[in-house]
């Protein structure tokens, strides 16, 4: 369980957190999406013991990681760019996190670089990016981590690998109920590994929610009228976005799939539809709320 | 039972953070050691055999011990220091450099290990690279001196400088880690390191020679190899011991430095860690962590500069030439120490808040020396205060009346020494006269290059246990051109030094002829225009020399100050029986606190016309 409350983190003047709070379950694949600078890679540093938060508290099993090597034991933290000791090959990597990790897997890091069809004897920093990428999964999963934070991981893997990665996450998640929390901008992805996200935005939480629930409480309508109704019509409707064409309204709407069509029929449509958002297009949305949208960028 | 937990927790992280530190960075110590060899034993072996078949053919076991241990000494200042502060600096990049970068930071700082046991593993680890490449090939360098027939039971003083070496290495390492902590990034540890280093060593040089151009009687005048001179500098402080090791010819490095630098080197070890523990991970790839020692290193060099330069254009004793040089070198310094440290110029108008304090410090301090620092010019103690008055100088200590120890150390000097009440009014009453007379020439002091020459020097021993010391020049003879006449520019404390002089106290207590018996003089040599001779005489003459010779020196008929008043007859050698087997020698220098036995060099002095030695001289027939 990781509990964050109140938690702020500054950077000189700059605020990167803002007093968050919210909770991540046991067992758990979190998504961090938001914009650029909303403090994602931030959260996963404090989360990772490496910066003090400067107020609140983050706890990961009511531990505070900062400076906590028993906390920092149940844990690995891929950054989005993996450092690895300069002239190591995979192997040596991890004779040194055998050392220090009392949870680490021989063989289970053996697996891996079978899996991962790795060179356990290749110099790291002749790898390619996605290759470096993957030592830097094999490893993190050899430790045996209850908390798995990465950010940007998909970064450099081609679809194969991506599947893969996903694959095996969903697998550890499930064997060893390992907690795993993701930033990254592929929504795609993440789509398709998360259970839950979390929206950053300029250092605060715009909301943190059960994918399924997400998903299922914002919908997209597309409607065609003759004539089009005056727009105070459809204030029945928590709309989030609107956008006009001639006979068609595309809306982008909370509520249920039902809910919605039931409203929107009651204004005799020739033609309605209510269709699910991807969660590009609920990030899009969100952050058009938030004021992060191309128009306000643009202007 | 937590407690307990987390103890063993931190010994594990800290045996692990030190295995594998010793691990990644073995080859490179394996390097220090090869090189070290090269250095060190290798040169030695080419050395020693030189000795023995070239040089001196039929050297004896302790010469041979004793060009050793000189060459070891050598060879450790100028090759084996500066290769282990090489490496020194290399370690402590490679060791601390993780802090200086994100990626590396987001590694190390997550992963399950304390910092003061990450601190502390990798200190050890580096201290262990270090330490056994030094301790490899000093036991080599014992065996190559067995080989040439060293004796090893005598050469403490080599065990002595690998001490230091240790010692000094360990002290760096931990001062960069400190640097580590402090800075950013790897480049400003290491110009940071550099600037204390250098910077430190200068500022107490040149604030000292200000202070001793501008302050009558300043008497703490900073000699090269002082302790003070790099207290704060390891690297600097490397080389002072060795120097002065050799200088003295002993072999054994000063105890003061050891004991200076484990106590400082334990204060720079709960620095680092007390500050690696309060360091934000986010600092790295910034300028600094913690501005203190930006600010101080700031400081150090744009007060070197300015001072440097002030007193190079200064030399003319022009102030105002002193002032036109310590601004523009300042100021030119802080420009360029601030751009280095901030990649720029964006924070230099902020930074001569710095500046100004700088200028500030320099102001109030030059303030308080040329008015004569609360007194201190001008304070001489009440004659009734005094219990002893001692008087050394260069020109007044002769180095044949230093006193040794069997090996050959200096181990004390006879210091003319005036008890007398009478003697001592004398002496308060012109000093007194001669500090009034200084000030009253010109006050606010000004510089006065004549000040920076510590001809004499009059420590006073106080009846309450204190002692109070003070320094001037003098130039009785005009030794510039030679003429033995007494000069034509005499310095403001020319009578204070000549009322001294005259004292038969001052003449009595300060030359050995008066501390030994006839029966201590083994021979008597003489010297008239190379011919030179020796005589053994019996005790009679012995006597009757002895006596001759106690009233030239009382009469100011041999040679005054060192230098000649006119052409002697002869020079001649007093050369003693050694052990020195009467005690008033031993008493009065030491008083109860030595027990050893005191050898002294033989006393030479030349033998004028007119005198009772040149007419001894005569009447033994000894100048045929």
């Amino acid at each position: 369980m990781i509990a964050v409350k109140d938690l702020t983190k500054k950077f000189d003047s700059t605020v990167a957190l803002d007093k968050i709070s919210f909770s991540i379950g046991s067992g758990s694949i979190f998504g961090l999406v938001g914009s650029n600078g909303a403090g994602k890679s931030t959260f996963l540093r404090t989360l990772a013991g490496i910066y003090k938060p400067d107020s609140g508290e983050v706890l990961l099993d009511e531990i505070s990681p900062f400076e906590n090597s028993e906390a920092k034991s149940k844990l690995f933290f891929i950054s989005d760019y993996p450092y690895f000791i300069p002239q190591y090959t995979l192997s040596d990597m991890a004779n040194f996190y055998a050392r220090i990790y009392p949870n680490w897997s021989q063989k289970r890091f053996e697996e891996l670089c079978s899996l991962f069809t790795l060179n356990s004897k290749s110099k790291i920093s002749t790898m390619s990016k996605g290759m470096q990428r993957q030592s830097a999964i094999i490893c993190a999963l050899a430790t045996m981590p209850k908390y798995l934070l990465l950010d940007e991981v998909f970064d450099g893997l081609d679809p194969v690998m991506r599947q893969l990665l996903k694959k095996i996450i969903s697998g550890e998640v499930s064997e060893r109920d390992m907690t795993v929390i993701i930033a990254s901008h592929n929504l795609r992805e993440l789509e398709d590994l998360c259970d839950h996200v979390g929206l950053f935005h300029k250092g605060g939480v715009i909301f943190d929610r059960d994918l399924d629930e997400l998903k299922l409480g914002i919908n997209k309508v597309q409607a065609v009228f003759k004539p089009m109704p005056a727009l105070s019509s459809f204030e029945p409707l928590d709309i989030v976005k609107t956008e006009i064409r001639g006979s068609l309204i595309n809306l982008v709407v909370r509520g249920t799939k039902e809910e919605i069509l039931n409203k929107i029929n009651e204004l005799n449509p020739i033609f309605a539809e209510v269709l699910p958002l991807t969660l590009e297009e609920v990030f899009i949305s969100e952050m058009e709320v938030a004021g992060y949208d191309l128009d306000n960028i643009l202007n | 039972m937590t407690s307990t937990t987390s103890s063993i927790s931190k010994k594990k992280e800290l045996k692990e953070t030190y295995l594998w530190a010793l691990k990644k960075h073995k080859g490179i110590s394996a390097l220090l050691a090869l090189l070290m060899f090269m250095a060190l034993p290798m040169l030695l072996i080419m050395i020693m055999p030189n000795l023995k078949t070239r040089v001196y053919p039929a050297i004896a076991r302790d010469e041979s011990t004793k060009y050793f241990i000189e060459r070891i000494a050598e060879l450790n200042a100028f090759f084996v220091v500066p290769l282990i502060l090489i490496f020194t600096i290399l370690f402590s990049a490679l060791l601390f450099g993780y802090m200086h970068q994100k990626r590396s930071v987001d590694l190390f700082h997550s992963l399950p290990v304390g910092r003061t046991p990450m601190m502390l593993g990798r200190l050890l680890a580096g201290f262990t690279l270090i330490t056994a490449p030094v301790l490899l090939n000093f036991a080599i360098t014992f065996i190559v001196g067995a080989c040439y027939s060293v004796d090893i039971s005598q050469c403490y003083g080599i065990v002595s400088y690998m001490l230091w070496i240790i010692l000094i290495s360990t002290a760096s390492l931990i001062f960069m880690a400190l640097m580590a902590v402090c800075t950013g990034t790897t480049f400003d540890m290491i110009i940071s390191a550099l600037g204390v280093n250098l910077g430190y060593p200068l500022f107490i040089f040149l604030g000292n020679y200000l202070i001793s151009s501008i302050l009558p009687g300043y008497s703490n005048q900073v000699d090269i190899g002082s302790l003070i001179l790099t207290a704060l500098s390891p690297f600097a402080a490397a080389f002072m011991p060795l120097m002065r090791a050799n200088e003295f010819n002993s072999g054994i490095i000063n105890q003061s430095f050891f004991i200076w630098w484990l106590i400082f080197s334990i204060i720079l070890l709960a620095a680092a860690i007390t500050l690696y523990n309060r360091r934000k991970s986010e600092c790295a790839e910034t300028g600094f962590a913690f501005p203190l020692p930006k600010t101080i290193i700031r400081f150090l060099i744009t007060a070197v500069s300015g001072l440097g330069i002030g007193l190079a254009l200064g030399e003319s004793d022009e102030p105002i030439n002193f002032f036109i040089g310590l601004i523009s070198g300042s100021l030119a310094a802080h420009i360029v120490v601030e751009a280095v440290y901030s990649r720029g110029f964006k924070k230099l108008k902020k930074s001569f808040v710095y500046y100004g304090l700088f200028l500030a410090v320099f102001f109030v301090a030059y303030t308080i020396f040329v008015t004569g620092c609360f007194g201190y010019d001008i304070k001489v103690p009440q004659a009734e205060e005094v219990e002893s008055i001692q008087v050394e100088g260069r020109y007044i200590n002769s180095d044949d009346f230093n006193l040794h120890d069997k090996d050959g150390r200096t181990i004390g000097h006879i210091t003319p020494t005036i008890k007398d009440s009478k003697n001592i009014k004398t002496i308060t009453d012109s000093h007194k006269k001669a500090v009034l007379q200084k000030r009253s020439k010109k006050f606010p002091y000004c510089f006065d290059s004549d000040l920076l020459y510590n001809d004499f020097t009059i420590i006073y021993k106080l009846k309450n246990g204190k002692t109070l010391k003070r320094s001037y020049p003098c130039n009785i003879y005009d030794t510039q051109n030679y003429t033995n006449s007494p000069t034509d520019n005499p310095t403001d404390y020319n009578n204070l030094i000549l009322e001294i002089k005259k004292l038969n106290e001052f003449k009595i207590s300060g030359n050995s002829a008066f501390y030994i018996n006839a029966e201590d003089i083994k021979s008597i040599n003489t010297d008239n225009n190379n011919n030179e001779k020796s005589f053994s005489p019996d005790e009679k003459t012995k006597e009757l020399f002895l006596k001759a010779w106690q009233q030239d020196i009382l009469d100011g008929r041999t040679k005054n100050m060192l230098i000649e008043m006119e052409s002697p007859l002869y020079y001649i050698a007093v050369e003693y029986k050694n052990p020195i087997k009467n005690n008033k020698l031993k008493e009065f220098v030491f008083g109860n606190n030595y027990n050893g036995e005191i050898y002294l060099q033989p006393n030479t002095t030349s033998v004028y016309a007119d005198t009772k030695v040149s007419e001894l001289i005569k009447e033994l027939g000894w100048d045929k």
